[in-house]
């Protein structure tokens, strides 16, 4: 099931706020939080809820071991084999076939393993169960001894499907006790309607008109770059979207979790973008990976080596193919020369300019994201760089631009950071002693609005004509 | 009294969060009370989702998951009020104009050439020599008897014919066609009428698109022999085509396209209206277009084919003498997206046919590698039947071999590129060419195969057949890939 869904925004959600809400023994909620999460997951897909019960029984027994081995080695050993299985389920499903068809293509061999069907989140749920157990063994995160709680915590809906990946250590305390409150509630329900609005009115619609717009191939310089531009804001609104609404539904439910994005697109240098885009992958990868390979405090060769396996890991995380490889080095890359070269140059150029060089960056970056083609890869680049090798503009782009100037215009001003500016409007006032009385009011006017357009445009879109007479 | 009303004030959001939660559970569960049964939507003119019963298997097959979205969307009270809202809101500051960006302006309706006339204006294709026929094989060859030696017979010399050299045919210079510029075809360029609902929904073609489409026609063309031609047709979807009966248009299917095309591309290049030919047979009551399914009836594609062939100096036997076995009811794609009781009530009738000579399929996965297939895959997904024929739109490039001579001896080779109309036309070109390539540039992988130009001048194709469903036509979708993969 997906949040945006008619039958999550108007059966699922209704039905499990208001039972978790009305419920105040702590016990029952989880129950009826694991069960709701178990009927998420299994909706419209059930055979997959096997791969993940799978992965949590056995970090669930691994993590017991770990606490209660008495050597050193036999805790290793534990924590090695819950991650490794963990690990192995993953590779199947999602690299597998990527990895077998490049090996049997460099062979010359005619064999093609056909790509298993993907069960939904688990490159979320892996990365969470993984964290259970580091944190255990390292002794930052307490047992779970219920395995039906550490079961909860991995299939809990509002982050299953897309993220954000939420530590244990940062749920811990809240799935054995946690408070639901009014005021909780109502931040979470206006969070989750910014998510709502982000995903079916902007990106979903940017989606729309990306369709129009020619391949790579057929691409002028102007649809080059639109193109481009409707597919970074669809890919950040999507998102952004669905991890907003995730920490809001978190917040109906007494969960915090961790911010996932940060606005983005407003960084000034490459590693500030990465500190606000997928923060909480960002915070896998550097807890769970680059520190134990050694960070910044080895020799730069190692420094270089370990920023290429991280990156290549962040890219290749996104999904199984040589595109997304390239994507993650490639801001491997940037951040190390910004890192080794830029970083007093840019210190000392204008913000704007900072903020430039960082969209067009970013804006290359999501072409190689986009297109898993090299030659679609190359097509696309020379469309928006090379004008003198294609046609200036063509009809598609620049109608998709004239018919949509007012998306263009609330894509861009949702992609600054709106929300903070006006909570800090708000603090401010505040702080000069003024009344903010009728900011319950407008945040609760802004949420209705946005569901009900969001819920306008989801039914919209079963709007199917069928034009037929023969009968 | 202060942190009285501040708490008030507070409340507000969750009253609204409350409130709207609410909504939505009384909109879904009025919409579960509502009674059974068919709803028709007059706008849409398609009987709404249903209220999906539940079953184990639909849960576990996800089908219920996704029939309860189809209908808690297509029954949510006030839908067509809040679509015509949503319609609106999305023109809300559009600087695009209809005229400056339509296919087909709204005066263009009343406006629209009569057939007649159009074909009087611009003669759709010019007539050119035709080929010494191939000879045509009967339907069901009767085994002839070889003729028994005569022990006491001696052949004398003079019983012997003196051969005589066969002439070689020495063809016949195409006729050059009129020079022509885009300014000869006035207004839009289109192939079907514009449905009665929508304007947006009816296909047309811009003519900067026709004109790029054009050029990669000639491309093709410009890799065949001296007398091989390439010949293409654009598919009207069936249920555009079947409109015309219900509104009883006395014109029939309108195509401008294909006169368009004849006119802008080389000599051998040859276009087809699917529009004219089958108009009148549509007319006349004939089985051309499937009903449940967006596809012609293989009866439709043979009539079609037919002309695109003796274009090229091939005749095709009798439709009826080709080996066929039917499927009834058949139930195709139209009805899978809509569940229209109406259709299932009165199926299609899938005809399958086979070449009426031995053949061999052979679906090549890398230019060494192949696969044998049947012509007719029995397995093919029975959610779309239509598919038997060759196991469906996939595969780089397949091969269908005549397996009565050697190959050695083959002399004619001709490319079907195509979408998914073209599948049934494969019996057709199988019969008429000792060799007959099938392939669909949406599946085809460049990296493995190479380039197709390469692969036709390897393959001695003499002829290339190009033919496209109208919406992949309009869309450039298919072309573009041919482009690319070119």
């Amino acid at each position: 099931m997906v949040f945006s869904s008619l039958t999550f925004l108007c059966l699922f959600l209704p039905l499990v706020v208001g039972l978790h809400s009305l419920v105040k023994n702590g016990t029952a909620r989880n129950a009826i939080l694991l069960a709701a999460s178990l009927l998420f997951y299994a909706w419209g897909e059930p055979v997959w809820i096997v791969a993940m019960l799978f992965a949590t029984a056995v970090n669930y027994v691994c993590a017991r071991i770990i606490v209660g081995a008495k050597t050193e080695g036999g805790r290793k050993l534990a924590l090695a084999v819950g991650i490794l299985i963990s690990l192995a389920a993953l590779l199947y499903f999602k690299y597998a076939a990527f990895l077998v068809n490049n090996f049997c293509g460099l062979m010359g061999l005619s064999y093609r393993m056909t790509q298993p069907k993907l069960p939904i989140g688990i490159s979320f749920y892996t990365f969470q169960i993984i964290t259970y157990t580091v944190d255990v063994y390292r002794g930052k995160a307490p047992l779970q001894k219920n395995p039906l709680w550490l079961l909860l915590y991995v299939s809990l809906f509002p982050q299953l499907i897309a993220g954000p990946i939420v530590r244990y250590i940062d749920v811990a305390s809240a799935i054995e006790d946690r408070k639901v409150t009014v005021k909780g509630m109502g931040e979470g329900f206006f969070r989750f309607s910014l998510g709502l609005g982000k995903k079916v009115l902007l990106a979903n619609l940017c989606g729309e008109v990306l369709e129009s717009l020619p391949i790579p191939a057929q691409m002028s310089c102007l649809s080059g770059w639109v193109a481009t531009i409707l597919f970074t804001l669809q890919i950040y609104f999507d998102f952004a979207g669905y991890s907003d609404m995730a920490i809001g539904l978190g917040r109906m439910l007494g969960f915090r979790f961790l911010e996932n994005f940060d606005a983005p697109l407003v960084s000034k240098s490459v590693s500030e973008f990465w500190r606000r885009w997928h923060m909480s992958l960002g915070t896998f990868f550097r807890e769970y990976v680059y520190i134990p390979l050694g960070g910044n405090r080895v020799s730069k060769g190692r420094w270089v080596l370990n920023m290429a396996v991280v990156w290549g890991l962040t890219g290749i995380w996104h999904g199984a193919n040589w595109n997304y490889l390239i994507w993650g080095l490639y801001y491997g890359m940037l951040l190390v020369l910004e890192k080794m070269l830029l970083e007093k140059p840019l210190a000392r150029a204008p913000g704007f300019l900072r903020h430039v060089l960082v969209l067009l960056v970013t804006l290359v970056g999501f072409v190689f994201f986009r297109n898993e083609s090299f030659a679609d890869i190359g097509l696309q680049l020379r469309a928006m760089f090379a004008p003198w090798r294609v046609p200036l503009s063509d009809p598609y782009a620049v109608y998709a631009v004239k018919n949509n100037p007012l998306l263009l215009i609330a894509c861009v001003l949702c992609s600054l950071p709106l929300r903070k500016t006006v909570e800090a409007w708000f603090k401010r006032r505040r702080e000069a002693g003024r009344r903010n009385a009728f900011r319950p009011y407008v945040k609760a006017l802004v949420a209705l609005a946005i569901t009900a357009l969001s819920v306008m445009f989801l039914v919209g879109q079963s709007f199917n004509p069928f034009l037929y007479f023969r009968f | 009294m202060a942190k009285k009303r501040k708490k008030k004030r507070n409340m507000v959001p969750v009253a609204v969060a409350c409130l709207v939660l609410l909504l939505l559970l009384a909109a879904a569960v009025y919409e579960l009370l509502l009674p059974a049964g068919p709803v028709f939507s007059e706008r849409e003119n398609r009987i709404l989702s249903e209220k999906p019963a539940f079953s184990w298997k639909a849960f576990f097959d996800g089908s219920f998951a996704d029939d309860l979205e189809r209908y808690l969307a297509d029954r949510f009270p006030g839908r067509m009020g809040f679509i015509d809202f949503t319609r609106e809101l999305r023109q809300v500051g559009s600087l695009a104009t209809w005229e400056e960006y339509s296919l087909v302006a709204e005066s263009d309706v009343a406006d629209m050439q009569d057939p007649g006339e159009v074909e009087e204006a611009q003669p759709m294709v010019t007539p050119r020599p035709t080929r010494t026929p191939a000879p045509t094989p009967t339907a069901t060859p009767e085994p002839t008897p070889a003729p028994t030696p005569d022990p006491q017979a001696t052949l004398t010399p003079t019983d012997t014919p003196e051969p005589t050299p066969t002439p070689v045919p020495t063809p016949t210079p195409r006729p050059t066609k009129p020079p022509a510029s885009a300014n000869d075809f006035p207004g839009e360029l289109r192939v079907d009428l514009l449905d009665g609902t929508s304007k947006r929904r009816s296909y047309a073609f811009m003519r900067y698109k026709v004109q790029r489409q054009c050029s990669l026609f000639d491309a093709y063309a410009s890799l065949l022999p001296e007398d091989g031609i390439f010949a293409i047709t654009i598919v009207p979807n069936a249920y555009r085509a079947n409109r015309l009966l219900a509104l009883d248009d006395p014109k029939g299917m309108v195509s401008e396209v294909e006169p368009f095309i004849h006119a802008m591309t080389a000599n051998n290049v040859a276009a087809f209206s699917t529009a004219d030919i089958l108009s009148a047979p549509m007319l006349a009551g004939e089985y051309v277009y499937f009903r449940s399914d967006m596809h012609w009836t293989p009866y439709g594609a043979y009539l079609v084919v037919s002309e695109m062939l003796a274009e090229a100096g091939e005749t095709l036997p009798p439709y009826d003498a080709f080996p066929k076995t039917q499927e009834h009811p058949f139930l195709g794609t139209l009805y899978r997206d809509s569940l229209n009781k109406q259709m299932e009530a009165n199926p299609d009738t899938l005809d399958i046919l086979t070449p009426i000579r031995p053949t061999v399929v052979r679906r090549y996965t890398t230019p060494q590698k192949y696969d044998e297939v049947p012509f007719i895959d029995d397995n093919a997904s029975p959610r779309d039947r239509y598919t038997v024929y060759l196991g469906g739109p996939k595969g780089n490039w397949t091969v269908v071999e005549r397996t009565d001579i050697p190959e050695e001896s083959f002399e004619k080779t001709c490319l079907v590129i195509s979408d998914s109309y073209g599948l049934c036309t494969m019996p057709f070109f199988a019969q008429a060419y000792d060799r007959a390539i099938l392939y669909d540039a949406r599946y085809y992988e460049r990296y493995v195969m190479g380039a197709v130009s390469g692969l036709i001048e390897s393959w001695g194709v003499q002829d290339i057949y190009m033919i496209l469903g109208d919406a992949h036509f309009s869309e450039e979708t298919f072309c573009r890939l041919c482009n690319a993969e070119f």
